[in-house]
């Protein structure tokens, strides 16, 4: 592998929020515009006031050069997150369910269509860095439970899963490596010529 | 005691592992290590004379100093084993460092003498901006082929004809650009330091120090790299 160290196991920041890109949000267009047809992706005919639904990052485009309006998704307003963070207090060992990206798409519409949101933006704004903070706090707590078995995760979004990764991936490796040298294993190849058979390395490519 | 230098030629490499450069070669270190690793081949060689002999007049044969025999020459084969490890580790790493340099797309530093300070500073330019230069902690950004031997030099040739070849297959795309996922088309770009006139495929630029330009990204990334302009 040439990719340098920090790009190897796990995704960079910048990345994950290049993947959410791809996901639909419908938009409310200002212009009509011919369809175009992309690589894997179909931007249907644009006409005005006609909801769409198009990638998120065709959006952002449209969205600077004012040429539409983008419909927030129906989980980025206060009264569903509010909720979502009383769920949050009330149940401290289980995440509530938030879509996949929640954070990045919330994060590229307070950057690039805070005047289409229907809430004030600095409300919302505190209310997604509560959610983040109680959720963080909840996976520290979590990563007591390591074991070199089997994690549970469901809840949590890809960039939460993605911060936790180097650390837990590590440690539940070693755990692993403890756990079967305790094991002993009887049916191991023993006495080949070869160098490397005498140093059983247990690093494993995840 | 045999294994001590191959340690410390790991312990090298260790350090070195996270520079964004490559160190000298250790050159002594290496030779002293083989020829540790000669000496012990060479007890290696007349351990295995003296098994043959004793194999030979077996009637009489000493039990005791076979055993004895038998572990010299085991625990021998270790230590040339250990030194061979250590040895392909370091080489390896070199390689590494050197393969990723490689698809960084900069010129290496060919002297030390008479650089111009300029070159010397790839990878400390730009603070905080995206370019695949400044954002990267353990990334090899600098190559000096004085700190190469002349077998790494010759791989640092020949891995570079290998990734324009691969390359050549992919006319429309540039594998070795920028490795951060694209964010917007167009740019604004300040110039760090003088280039004169660049021709990009799209047109002109005139570098000159301190002057902003608002650009398209994928014109620039290649001056980005090479630590001409910055991201604004």
């Amino acid at each position: 592998m040439v990719l340098p160290a920090h790009l190897q196991n796990s995704l960079m920041p910048s990345e994950v929020s290049f993947l959410a890109e791809n996901e639909y949000i419908t938009i409310l267009p200002r212009y009509s515009m011919k369809k175009l047809e992309l690589i894997g992706t179909k931007v249907p005919t644009l006409r005005g006031m006609r909801r769409e639904k198009i990638p998120i990052w065709i959006a952002v485009i449209l969205k600077s050069q004012d040429k539409c309006n983008i419909v927030p998704p129906e989980w980025l307003n206060l009264i569903y997150l509010k909720e979502k963070y009383e769920e949050e207090l009330k149940q401290p060992h289980k995440f509530s369910v938030l879509p996949w990206n929640w954070l990045e798409i919330s994060k590229i519409l307070l950057n690039k269509a805070a005047d289409d949101l229907s809430d004030p933006t600095h409300q919302l704004r505190s209310i997604i860095q509560d959610l983040r903070e109680i959720r963080l706090v909840k996976s520290r707590k979590g990563l007591k439970e390591l074991n070199e078995s089997n994690i549970q995760l469901d809840g949590l979004s890809l960039l939460e899963i993605n911060e936790l990764r180097p650390f837990v991936l590590t440690v539940m490796n070693k755990l692993r490596q403890l756990h079967e040298s305790v094991n002993t294993k009887t049916d191991r190849g023993t006495g080949n010529d070869q160098d490397d058979d005498m140093y059983h390395d247990v690093s494993d490519n995840e | 005691m045999y294994g001590n230098l191959a340690n410390k030629l790991i312990l090298d490499a260790k350090r070195s592992s996270n520079l964004s450069e490559t160190p000298l070669y250790q050159t002594d270190l290496v030779k002293s290590i083989i020829k540790e690793t000669t000496d012990l081949n060479k007890d290696a060689e007349y351990l295995g004379e003296e098994q043959r002999i004793q194999e030979e007049d077996s009637e009489n044969a000493d039990e005791e100093k076979m055993k004895i025999n038998q572990c010299q020459l085991f625990v021998t084969h270790l230590c040339m084993r250990r030194n061979k490890r250590c040895l392909l580790a370091y080489e390896k790493l070199r390689a590494d460092k050197i393969d990723e340099f490689s698809w960084l797309n900069i010129d290496p530093i060919t002297e030390t003498g008479n650089t111009d300070p300029n070159k010397n500073k790839f990878g400390s330019t730009g603070n905080g901006s995206n370019s695949l230069v400044s954002n990267s902690a353990n990334y090899t950004t600098q190559l000096n082929l004085d700190n190469l031997n002349h077998a790494e030099q010759e791989y640092y040739k020949n891995y570079q004809h290998l990734i324009t070849n691969y390359k050549s297959n992919f006319a429309d795309i540039d594998l070795s650009g920028d490795l951060d996922p694209p964010t917007n088309i167009f740019t604004d770009v300040r110039v760090l330091k003088n280039g004169g006139e660049v021709q990009t495929e799209y047109g002109v630029f005139n570098l000159i120090k301190d002057s902003q330009f608002y650009v398209r990204k994928s014109d620039v990334e290649r001056l980005i790299q090479q630590g001409y302009l910055e991201e604004i």
